[in-house]
């Protein structure tokens, strides 16, 4: 399916008779990119989904107050990650009678997921990537799976590029020593 | 050698050998076939007769074909030959090169120079380097052709509820039961302010009460006009009242006594 560019969905949104039009092709460019996304994050479907909408939401609400300042995919990225990390946050808060943090507990459920057709090497690695912090996480992922360039995941991430590379670095090393080890 | 000029009546002048012979040859039956020939050339030329702007276009070739196009072509029949005994190798659709856009060449380099990057710096994570890239995670069946729609609704929920929520204030606002209530405390407060209004605080004097006011100020007042003589005794205060007319009374007798006290006999005699 031949996608709208990013400047034609946003003319579609300026236009008032046109706004529907415009949410039509915003969801259909983007709803796979974006759902693929949350989910490395936040890793369950039915978390994915909620937190999906969710951003869809907040995209629909914000976009009239879009500058236009950074590119359009780089925004809805940036609030993508900023709603499964808000989410992750507010299950760890609502799980109080769990001891284990929530990388745990997502690793945990990534065993009973039905949503998840990896073999055993493939659940090694992502259990490895639980055990990085968040935004180490993200930046693998990011880099790893869905070979994003630096420049680009600065702008969603707002660090700068140097710090992302050496981001990267760590949690690779990371990673390689959880394979090795386990 | 022959004379070259002749007139139409003559046969024209053949050239000949040495020996007598006609050096040119012709097609065999050339002069057996010509009669048809021209019988065909001039029927199609009766035909084209009646279309006389058809007629006087010039019959020329406006095709071209591609270059080499029959050099090649013998060896074109000779691959498809090879190929007749693979019918699965036949299937398969040539690729048609074309030439390439200059931007897509410079796009290419630039995505190759990328994958080689993403390689080399994994590379020396020789574990993770050696896994497949695969994404394990997937969706129920359908998801992503029904989550727009879902997605769409729900946003659509969130705007009609705002508008609405919107809607109802204004309604309640500028309603007709907004609209009647304001009236009628409008009217209320009308009728308690021109109800209170006339009350004005009166100078009560040294002590504090009616007691200290003269008569012809308290009833020229219009609010105690109407009161009756419970009302009036009500605003007085008796305490201070009787306070006040205790201290009036021991100064008069003070005064009187200091008076008297100050009145010599024989003033006295005399005023007698």
């Amino acid at each position: 399916m031949q996608h709208y560019s990013d400047e034609e969905i946003l003319a579609l949104f300026r236009d008032e008779n046109s706004r529907n039009m415009a949410l039509h092709h915003l969801i259909q460019k983007y709803q796979q990119k974006l759902y693929w996304h949350i989910r490395k994050i936040v890793i369950s479907h039915d978390d994915t989904d909620d937190v999906l909408q969710n951003t869809f939401i907040k995209i629909w609400k914000g976009l009239a107050g879009f500058k236009e300042e950074s590119q359009l995919f780089t925004w809805l990225y940036r609030i993508a990650t900023n709603e499964s990390l808000t989410f992750l946050k507010q299950k760890a808060r609502a799980n109080t009678t769990s001891i284990h943090p929530i990388e745990y507990q997502l690793s945990k459920s990534l065993e009973s997921d039905t949503f998840f057709s990896g073999d055993e090497i493939q659940l090694k690695l992502q259990k490895a990537i639980l055990t990085l912090p968040e935004k180490q996480r993200i930046v693998f992922n990011m880099r790893y799976y869905d070979e994003t360039p630096y420049e680009q995941m600065s702008e969603v991430l707002e660090t700068s590029v140097g710090a992302l590379k050496a981001s990267y670095h760590i949690a690779a090393k990371k990673v390689e020593e959880f394979l090795v080890t386990n | 050698m022959k004379n070259n000029d002749h007139n139409s009546n003559e046969e024209p002048n053949l050239p000949f050998d040495e020996n007598g012979k006609n050096p040119f040859g012709l097609p065999m039956d050339y002069f057996s076939k010509f009669g048809d020939k021209l019988n065909k050339r001039l029927e199609l030329e009766n035909e084209l007769h009646e279309f006389p702007l058809l007629s006087s276009i010039e019959k020329s070739n406006v095709f071209i074909a591609p270059v080499n196009y029959f050099e090649s072509i013998e060896n074109n029949l000779e691959h498809k030959t090879e190929l007749a005994s693979y019918p699965n190798i036949q299937a398969v659709k040539p690729i048609v090169f074309s030439e390439l856009e200059e931007e897509y060449k410079q796009q290419l380099q630039s995505a190759v120079n990328y994958k080689i990057e993403l390689v080399e710096e994994i590379k020396s994570y020789q574990t993770l380097f050696a896994l497949d890239k695969v994404n394990s995670f997937h969706v129920s069946e359908g998801y992503f052709e029904n989550v727009g729609e879902r997605i769409k609704a729900r946003i659509h929920h969130v705007t009609e509820t705002k508008v609405s929520v919107l809607n109802k204030i204004l309604d309640v606002l500028f309603g007709k039961a907004m609209a009647f209530s304001f009236g009628l405390s409008f009217i209320l407060a009308l009728a308690i302010y021109f109800y209170q209004s006339p009350v004005n605080m009166l100078e009560s004097g040294d002590c504090k009460t009616l007691a200290c006011l003269e008569r012809n100020e308290i009833l020229n007042n219009k609010a105690i006009n109407n009161f009756d003589d419970d009302q009036l005794m009500d605003l007085v205060d008796v305490n201070s009242l009787n306070q006040q007319l205790n201290s009036t009374d021991k100064e008069n007798d003070a005064r009187t006594q200091s008076d008297m006290d100050s009145i010599s006999e024989e003033d006295l005699l005399d005023e007698l």
